[in-house]
C-alpha cells in the first residue's frame, strides 16, 4: 500500500487513514466512494442545456462572442505586503466578483421598419418646417404718404368742426331705440327699477377711452340718477376708480340733481386680484370690500345693509371698453348663478364679443348699450339728452367719410393689383410656350 | 396778478387738456418731441396714480390698519397675507428671489383656476346650449309665420359654430412619406369656417374703428367748445 501525503503538513500517512495522524487534517475526500464508482465527467460529457438566445450569445464558445471584446483580467502583479510579499500570481483574498469593471459593451442593433422610418422622416420634416419663417412675397400696396395722411386728417377735422358749428344745417337723425333690441331691453330694465335695493355700477375703463365711454356709461348713470336709485360703484381697473367721481360729477351737472356721496352713492374703489378678486367680491361683497374710498365703513347705510351677495343688488351695470373685462364679469356672474339683471355699457369694439351673451336663450346679459349709436338710441328715450345726441352728427359723418376712404382705397388697390398682375401672367404664359 | 387770480381750476385744466391734445395730434406730422412729451406724462401720471390707489385703497385700509387696530383673530388671519406680501417683495432681490416663487405659484394657480372655471361655466356650456336651442324650434304657429326665419337663423348659428371649429382641426391622416392632408370634405367645411372667422374679425375691426372715431370726435368737440368759450 502506498502512503498518502498530507496536503497540510506534508508528512506520509498510511492509506487506510482518513485523517492525518500528525495534524488531523482530512487526507481523503468525503465522496471517495462515488469517485471510485463513477468517473468524473468532463465539460464535453455534460448535456447541452437549452439556453435563451441572448444568454447563448454571451458564452465564450459562441460564434458571436468575440474574445477581443471581453478581455480576461490577468494578474501578473507581485504581492507587495504580508507574508506572501514578493510572490507573483498570488490568488487574491477577495473573490473576482468584488472587482468592479466596465460592463461588457454589447451592441444592440435597433430594428426599424420602413413605415417607422417614414414616420420619423415626416416628424423631422414637420419640426424643420416649424422653425422656418414663411416668406410672403411682397405686394405693392399703394397708400397715402405723410402728406396724404395729413390731408385726410384735415378733411376729417374740417367736417367735424363744420358739423359742430352748424348744428341746425347739418344734422343726422338719431337712431330709433326700437331698432336696437339689446339697448331697448336695457332701457326697460332700468326703467322698471323699484324699491330701495341698490345698483352695482362697475366703471371699468381706462382714462384713454373716456371719450367714448363717459358718453356710454353716463347715459345709463343719468337714467339711474333721474330715478333716485342708490348706486354702489366699483372698478376692477386701478384707474377705473378715478373715473367714478368724474363720471358722477358730470352726470350731476347734466341732470341738475345733487347726488351726495354716502347718501346717494358710494364708491368702493378698486377691487384687486383680477379674476380671483372679482369672484371674491361677487361672492361676499361686504367682506371683500368693507371700506369705501374715503376710508369709512361702506355698508352702514340703510340701503346697503341688506346686501349679502351679488343677488341682493337690483341691477348690475358694467361699463368697459375691454373685451376681457366684459367677459370676466359675465363669466364670474354666471358661475355664481347670479339672478340680478346685468346691463353692459360697452365700447363699440366690445359689442361683437358681448352680443352672444345677450341671446334670448342664453340670458346672461339682460341688455347692451354699445358705442355712440347705442348711447344716442338710449338717450333719445330719456328726458336728459346728453353728449351722445350732441356729438352724434359729427360722429356719423366722420364715420361715413372714414368708411368711404377705406372703400375707395380698397377698390383702388384691388384694381391696381389686377392691372399689374395681368401683364405678368401673360408674360409667364408666354415663357411657358 | 388779478388776471391770474381770476383763472379757475377748470380753465387751467382745459388749457392743459388743449395743449396735450394738440401735442398728441402733432403725431400726424410724424414722431416728434411734443408727442413723446405728452405720452411720457400719460405714462408717468398713470403709474403714480396706480401707486397712490394701491396704498390708499388696498394696503392701508385692508392690511395695515386692521393689523394695527383689529381684534386678535383678525390680526392672526392678516398675518398670512402680510407674510405672503413680504415673500413676494423678495422678487426685487435676485439673491433671495426664490423665496417669492411659492407665492407667485399660488397667485398664478388660483387665478388660472378661477379663469378656467369661469370660462367653462360662463361661456363654454351656455354658448353650446344657445347653439342647440337655436335649432330647437317652437311648435308651428300658423299665425306667427316666422318659423322659417328662425330655422334659417338657427342653421346659420349651427353651421357657423361647427365650420369654425373644423377650421381649427389641424390633425390629418398621413399616407407613407407624404405630408398629411385633410379630406376634401373637411377642407370645404374649413373654408366655410374661414369665411365666418373673417366676418367676425371684420365686425371687431369696424368696432375698433368706431371707438377710435368716437374718441377723435370727442377731442375735437372739446377743442371747439374750448375755443368757442372765449368768444361766447
Amino acid at each position: 500500500m502506498t502512503d498518502i501525503k498530507c496536503r497540510m503538513c506534508g508528512r506520509d500517512n498510511p492509506s487506510d487513514l482518513e485523517f492525518c495522524q500528525y495534524c488531523h487534517a482530512r487526507i481523503k475526500p468525503l465522496n471517495s466512494d462515488l469517485n471510485d464508482t463513477e468517473p468524473i465527467k468532463t465539460q464535453q460529457d455534460l448535456p447541452h442545456a437549452d439556453l435563451p438566445s441572448w444568454l447563448e450569445s454571451l458564452k465564450p464558445d459562441s460564434p458571436e462572442f468575440d474574445l477581443d471584446d471581453h478581455p480576461v483580467p490577468v494578474r501578473n502583479s507581485i504581492e507587495g505586503s504580508g507574508p506572501l510579499a514578493g510572490l507573483q500570481g498570488v490568488i487574491p483574498a477577495e473573490p473576482d466578483i468584488s472587482y468592479s469593471h466596465k460592463p461588457f459593451g454589447l451592441s444592440v442593433k435597433l430594428k426599424v421598419s420602413d413605415n417607422q422610418q417614414a414616420h420619423v422622416a415626416l416628424l423631422d420634416q414637420i419640426i424643420q418646417s416649424e422653425s422656418k419663417a414663411t416668406v410672403i412675397s411682397p405686394k405693392y400696396v399703394s397708400g397715402p404718404g405723410k402728406l396724404g395722411r395729413a390731408l385726410l386728417a384735415l378733411l376729417l377735422v374740417l367736417l367735424i368742426l363744420l358739423t359742430l358749428s352748424m348744428p341746425r344745417f347739418i344734422q343726422v337723425s338719431s337712431p330709433n331705440l326700437v331698432h336696437f333690441p339689446s339697448t331697448w331691453a336695457a332701457y326697460q330694465v332700468v326703467s322698471s327699477l323699484v324699491g330701495d335695493r341698490p345698483v352695482l355700477f362697475a366703471v371699468d375703463y381706462q382714462p384713454g377711452s373716456s371719450g367714448e365711454m363717459d358718453v356710454v356709461a353716463g347715459t345709463v348713470l343719468r337714467h339711474l340718477v333721474s330715478q333716485n336709485v342708490k348706486v354702489m360703484m366699483v372698478a376692477t381697473h386701478a384707474l377705473g376708480s378715478l373715473q367714478t367721481q368724474k363720471l358722477m360729477d358730470q352726470v350731476s351737472s347734466e341732470t341738475g340733481k345733487e347726488y351726495n356721496y354716502s347718501e346717494n352713492f358710494i364708491n368702493l374703489g378698486y377691487i384687486p386680484g383680477g379674476h380671483s378678486g372679482l369672484l371674491g367680491f361677487l361672492s361676499n361683497p361686504r367682506k371683500s370690500m368693507p371700506f369705501s374710498v374715503d376710508g369709512t365703513f361702506a355698508w352702514s347705510q340703510l340701503a346697503y345693509q341688506d346686501v349679502r351677495s351679488v343677488n341682493d343688488f337690483s341691477l348690475i351695470v358694467v361699463a368697459t371698453e375691454n373685451t376681457d373685462t366684459a367677459r370676466n364679469w359675465i363669466e364670474q356672474l354666471t358661475a355664481l348663478k347670479n339672478s340680478s339683471p346685468v346691463v353692459m355699457a360697452v365700447s363699440a369694439q366690445v359689442e361683437p364679443v358681448v352680443a352672444p351673451y345677450f341671446a334670448p336663450s342664453s340670458g346672461q346679459v339682460t341688455g347692451i348699450i354699445s358705442g355712440y349709436a347705442g348711447a344716442v338710441a338710449y338717450e333719445s328715450a330719456t328726458y336728459y339728452p346728453g353728449t351722445a345726441i350732441q356729438a352724434y352728427s359729427p360722429y356719423s359723418l366722420a364715420g361715413l367719410l372714414a368708411a368711404a376712404v377705406i372703400f375707395i382705397g380698397s377698390l383702388y388697390n384691388a384694381f391696381s393689383l389686377l392691372i399689374s398682375e395681368g401683364p405678368k401672367k401673360e408674360r409667364n404664359s408666354g415663357d411657358g410656350k | 396778478m388779478n388776471f391770474l387770480a381770476d383763472i379757475s381750476p377748470d380753465l387751467i385744466g382745459s388749457i392743459i387738456g388743449f395743449l396735450l391734445t394738440m401735442m398728441v395730434f402733432s403725431y400726424l406730422l410724424g414722431d416728434n418731441g411734443f408727442f413723446r412729451f405728452a405720452v411720457s406724462i400719460l405714462v408717468g401720471v398713470s403709474a403714480g396714480l396706480v401707486s397712490v390707489i394701491a396704498w390708499y385703497n388696498i394696503i392701508w385700509p385692508q392690511l395695515i390698519y386692521p393689523l394695527w387696530d383689529g381684534n386678535g383673530m383678525d390680526q392672526m388671519v392678516l398675518l398670512i397675507p402680510l407674510a405672503m406680501s413680504l415673500l413676494l417683495g423678495t422678487k426685487f432681490f435676485p439673491k433671495i428671489s426664490k423665496l417669492g416663487s411659492p407665492v407667485v405659484a399660488f397667485l398664478v394657480g388660483v387665478g388660472a383656476a378661477t379663469a378656467i372655471g369661469g370660462a367653462v361655466l360662463g361661456t363654454l356650456i351656455p354658448q353650446v346650449r344657445v347653439t342647440i336651442y337655436q335649432i330647437d324650434l317652437p311648435p308651428y304657429d300658423p299665425n306667427s309665420g316666422s318659423s322659417f326665419l328662425l330655422l334659417i337663423n338657427g342653421l346659420i348659428f349651427l353651421v357657423g359654430a361647427v365650420s369654425t371649429l373644423v377650421y381649427f382641426q389641424f390633425s390629418a391622416k398621413s399616407e407613407g412619406k407624404s405630408q398629411g392632408v385633410r379630406s376634401i370634405y373637411l377642407e370645404w367645411i374649413a373654408q366655410l369656417g374661414q369665411f365666418f372667422i373673417t366676418v367676425a374679425l371684420a365686425a371687431i375691426f369696424a368696432g375698433v374703428l368706431l371707438a377710435a372715431l368716437a374718441a377723435f370726435v370727442e377731442r375735437w368737440r372739446f377743442i371747439y367748445l374750448f375755443i368757442r368759450s372765449f368768444f361766447v
